[in-house]
């Protein structure tokens, strides 16, 4: 009994001092605490991160754009670019590429007509994250006399552009 | 023997239950475009509606589904209508084995262009 308990108490010593004051037990090679990347060297590091590995790691992805041509007379009427979803949505809508308002979940809706201008074409960049990634994200653009929707699912990203072309 | 000393046999049980391919469907691709031009140009519109779907090997329980539409009533400018839609899909290796299968790619594309000679009569 008196053998368990001094074997015990070295143990509890040696694991104070490995936690207290690494430095102490550098030399015992046994005993030192590295990362886990320390103890694989380039090429078993290689081996474990092969492609298959890194691309299960990578979820499915879609990318989605269109143009559209809008009628110049048409510039001073509303033309109004909806998100609509009921998933967790973190992301943005990026017109000429500046930030221009946030999307969460529910929907957001932006009047681009200020955005356009004649013989011009106007990038929308409709970006971000949702989850669950089964749920779905429609977007919708309407102005006079042209309409677009967008329903995209299953990837867990959006990614979208609208070119607007005015004549 | 007391017959609760077989738990201690669940935790090298688990992880073979846990091993087992479970029955999940290969992975699917829905993409569908419909593109409407009904206007006063006499230029007929340009309808363009480019797919590239990727998917390697065998692939289980992911999906990606893209719906779009684009309509342009009236005007009598020329139309353009583009549409680029790109998937890329990546099923679960490790559950792929056995339960996988070829990805099903369903796309659909409609297109139509009419020319309406009495919008331009509008102005």
């Amino acid at each position: 009994m008196d053998k368990q308990r001094c074997l015990l108490s070295i143990g509890v010593l040696l694991g104070m001092l490995m936690a207290v004051s690494p430095p102490t037990i550098a030399h015992f090679s046994f005993l030192s605490q590295g990362g886990w990347e320390t103890l694989l060297s380039a090429d078993q590091l290689g081996e474990i991160l092969t492609l298959d590995f890194v691309k299960s790691m990578v979820q499915s992805s879609q990318r989605q754009s269109n143009i559209m041509t809008l009628d110049r007379a048409n510039l001073n009427k509303p033309h109004e670019l909806v998100v609509t979803t009921s998933a967790n949505l973190e992301g943005q809508i990026e017109i000429d590429g500046e930030v221009v308002t946030s999307l969460d979940r529910g929907t957001t809706t932006l009047d681009v007509a200020p955005y356009l201008s004649a013989a011009k074409t106007t990038r929308i960049n409709v970006t971000g994250t949702y989850s669950p990634s089964t749920a779905s994200v429609t977007l919708q653009f309407e102005g006079p006399g042209v309409s677009m929707s967008q329903q995209s699912s299953g990837s867990g990203r959006l990614e979208y552009q609208l070119n607007l072309e005015v004549d | 023997m007391k017959p609760l000393n077989f738990l201690w046999g669940l935790p090298v049980l688990l992880p073979l239950v846990a091993l087992a391919p479970s029955a999940s469907a290969q992975c699917v691709v829905a993409d569908v475009s419909i593109q409407a031009a009904i206007t006063g140009s006499e230029e007929p519109a340009e309808q363009t509606n480019d797919v590239d779907i990727e998917s390697d090997g065998s692939c289980v329980g992911n999906t990606s589904v893209s719906t779009n539409r684009q309509i342009q009533v009236g005007g009598t400018e020329p139309v353009r209508q583009e549409r680029q839609s790109r998937h890329r899909l990546q099923g679960d290796p490790s559950e792929a084995e056995g339960s996988g299968g070829p990805t099903v790619t369903v796309p659909v594309e409609v297109q139509v262009d009419v020319y309406n000679p009495a919008e331009r009569l509008r102005r």
